[in-house]
């Protein structure tokens, strides 16, 4: 006769689970220690991600004060900016002026900023933190770049700006021929408009049909 | 006779993903499944095609993130036991289905796929997928390019130039360490290109890079030989453009091959058909269902009610797909040839994990296309950027705009209302690593803090992944891309401020590196921005 298996309540097991995980799982070293006498298990290794996650999230408001111009497509630029504590004083209203501008028309990585702006569009600001898009309602030319600053309204004037953007190229596109200028032979097969493509995890391959709800 | 030159390129790009902190993991599920879906296959077309002396040329783009996990031993580890496991239920769908003949061939079908990929995979290859891209490459018939350290979109990277050399030579260094060699070719994560950046590419000694059409076209002067020929973007590094009619064939959603009725269909998988007590042992620790890899329905057509996959007829069509795609080159290259004056070429670039995952028979139509390309007669000879620049070096110079492959041409996926919010982060925590580096960088330091400021980097690569900005827009797997992004950065403050106070904890230290564990060779020095106009060698 087989010896009585001895009665474990569910909290037994669960206590056993837990005490050969911590004593028994297999451990690992880094690649990098000098010291590869380090080994750490799983829930150690857990245990250091946890805490690093609840400790060190990323603030959005710990950051400096900046003022970031990205140009998205051609009718699109995106904006982001921090005002910090100290700039914001007694203002609550900040104007955000983007400027277009003409660049060389050849491509230089780094623009020189040109003195004078040529054209601009304001944007009242009232939030020390935040992003938005600006549209562009006009097709940008060759040659043309965005910045941007912000500055307090004072007295509706624009003035002491503190902060600039780092200069933005505008995304030229050429429209919706792009193959006008080519021979016909090569824009018969440019044309029509391309299939948007994707990278991973998604496909637009025409499997997995879905009944019109 | 050939009258133009195809270059297939394949683009392989996982996200790193790897937690040895957890016994398992869904999400390490993605690279199980394109091992045995697509790199497996591929691999094996590559096999069958030197085995007949088939001369034809492929380009093959592998990411570091895929490179490193195809390379760690936990994912090798776990790559097997996802299989066993695979096994296991496909004998339980064989039991189950052992009175419905049909059912009961496919389930046999994929039991004895799963046996092949464990033996190819344990056996054949020793757990090693990188040593048989290298023979391929070394034989002949590959030409291997690799992208940036963690696919980092670099349009939006580029408020700190240090950020996009950083993934562009890191990256490099990757594949340098893994193949012993500089690629010839880069692969632009998404295709996106930003005006300047082949600057960067030539001081990695990069000769090439990809673009999609529009990026060419929209090029001034506005390139005279379209997408058919290179551009030189003015530094002596050419950019190709993608063609849109070889794209059209395959990615469409209307027009492409993938939903023809006969072919299997993805979203058809036992892990959501099946009742819940029969997939009990392979639901996740909540309760969710999961794809299986085993499926038993066709495309069939825009119904719901799609009739069982027959496996023969399906990859007789991919044959007959892959010819179509021949005649549809020899048209193309019969009216560009006198346009041109001289053969065009045709450049098709695909993401890797298309043939295979999501077009199950991709694998065999590709196969298929390099076979009848190198027929005698054959209206197009397959060649990579490499064997056609040394045959045509000077191209026009013209410069490009802004472009990605992604949806809307630009980089409207990448930056929306979904993941905008990662940018800040991102760019203060990329100005903080440069900053790190030019305080530090010439100090001499102990080995713990050069660990520390290391890993601070990788932290830093991971959290720029152009994957975790593009699953928050698309809705998949929101919650694990947003954690992803949430704890690099984490990681990256953690080390930062430990760095910064002196205050390193070991302990800490190695769990991060044990976590985190790519890209051995870094050098946190490196991260700046180029001032000396230096190339490398």
């Amino acid at each position: 006769m087989p010896a009585a298996r001895p009665l474990l309540s569910p909290a037994d097991l669960h206590m056993i689970a837990c005490l050969i995980h911590r004593d028994f799982s297999p451990a690992f070293a880094s690649v990098h220690a000098a010291n590869a006498g380090m080994a750490l298990t799983r829930q150690e290794l857990q245990d250091v991600a946890e805490h690093i996650r609840r400790e060190f999230t990323p603030s959005r408001s710990s950051r400096p004060a900046q003022l970031v111009l990205l140009p998205v497509s051609p009718t699109r630029l995106h904006v982001y900016w921090h005002i910090t504590a100290a700039d914001v004083g007694a203002d609550m209203r900040w104007i955000l002026r983007l400027y277009q501008q003409a660049t060389s028309p050849t491509p230089a990585p780094a623009i020189a900023l040109p003195a004078a702006a040529d054209e601009w569009l304001d944007l009242i600001v009232e939030k020390p933190l935040g992003q938005t898009d600006i549209l562009l309602s006009g097709p940008a030319a060759t040659g043309m770049s965005y910045r941007a600053t912000l500055a307090p309204i004072a007295g509706h004037s624009h003035s002491n700006s503190p902060l600039h953007s780092k200069p933005a190229h505008a995304i030229v596109t050429s429209g919706d021929n792009p193959t006008e200028n080519l021979p016909p032979a090569l824009a018969a097969f440019l044309l029509p408009a391309l299939p948007s493509t994707s990278s991973f995890a998604q496909s637009s391959c025409g499997q997995g049909y879905v009944a019109p709800s | 006779m050939n009258r133009g030159y195809l270059c297939i390129v394949l683009h392989a790009h996982l996200p790193y993903v790897h937690h040895p902190e957890h016994d398992r993991f869904f999400e390490e599920n993605w690279l199980f499944e394109a091992i045995t879906e697509c790199y497996l296959p591929l691999i094996e077309v590559l096999e069958r095609l030197e085995r007949d002396g088939v001369a034809c040329r492929l380009t093959v783009s592998l990411s570091p993130t895929l490179m490193t996990m195809l390379q760690d031993a936990l994912l090798q580890q776990r790559y097997i036991r996802h299989l066993e496991q695979r096994l296991q239920l496909a004998d339980q769908e064989k039991r189950r289905t052992r009175h419905q003949p049909a059912l009961h061939r496919l389930a046999d079908g994929y039991q004895r796929a799963f046996l092949v990929a464990l033996d190819r995979y344990k056996q054949h290859y020793q757990c090693d997928l990188l040593a048989p891209f290298a023979h391929h490459a070394k034989t002949g018939r590959l030409e291997l390019i690799t992208t940036a350290a963690t696919h980092g979109f670099l349009p939006l990277l580029n408020v700190s130039e240090a950020a996009v050399i950083s993934q562009i030579e890191t990256g490099i260094d990757c594949f340098r360490r893994y193949f012993g060699f500089r690629p010839a070719g880069f692969w632009l994560p998404e295709c996106a290109y930003y005006l300047g950046v082949e600057r960067l590419l030539q001081r990695a000694g990069i000769r090439y890079f990809f673009v999609d059409s529009h990026g060419l076209l929209d090029a001034k002067p506005t390139p005279q030989k379209g997408v058919y020929a290179p551009i030189d973007c003015g530094n002596g590094v050419m950019a190709l453009g993608r063609d849109p009619a070889c794209s059209r064939q395959v990615w469409s959603a209307d027009q492409g091959y993938p939903g023809d009725a006969a072919y299997r269909e993805y979203h058809r998988d036992i892990g959501f058909d099946l009742p819940l007590a029969d997939m009990a042992p392979y639901l996740l620790n909540d309760g969710s269902r999961i794809s299986t890899g085993i499926k038993y329905y066709r495309v069939t057509g825009k119904t719901e009610d799609k009739a069982l996959y027959q496996p023969d007829q399906a990859q007789a069509r991919a044959r007959q797909h892959a010819r179509d795609f021949i005649d549809k080159r020899r048209q193309q290259v019969d009216a560009l040839h006198p346009a041109l004056h001289g053969p065009p070429l045709i450049v098709a670039p695909y993401d890797a994990e298309l043939f295979g995952h999501w077009w199950f028979e991709g694998p065999v139509w590709l196969e298929s296309v390099l076979r009848i390309a190198a027929e005698t007669g054959s209206p197009v000879k397959t060649l990579t950027v490499s064997d056609y620049l040394a045959r045509h070096p000077k191209h026009a110079i013209a410069h490009m705009q802004q472009s990605t492959w992604g949806d809307q041409g630009y980089a409207d996926y990448w930056l929306n209302a979904s993941n905008d919010w990662i940018y800040p982060l991102l760019h203060k925590a990329g100005a903080e690593m440069e900053k790190l580096a030019r305080d530090i960088g010439g100090l001499p330091i102990t080995a713990l803090q050069e660990r520390a400021l290391n890993q601070a980097l990788r932290s830093l690569l991971l959290a720029q992944a152009s994957d975790w900005p593009f699953i928050l827009r698309s809705g998949t797997t929101v919650d694990y891309a947003k954690q992803r992004i949430i704890d690099n950065l984490a990681r990256f403050n953690y080390l930062h401020d430990a760095i910064r106070k002196n205050r390193l904890d070991q302990r800490y230290l190695t769990a991060l590196e044990i976590m985190d564990d790519i890209f051995p060779d870094i050098d946190f020095r490196r991260f700046r921005p180029d001032t000396s106009g230096e190339v490398r060698s």
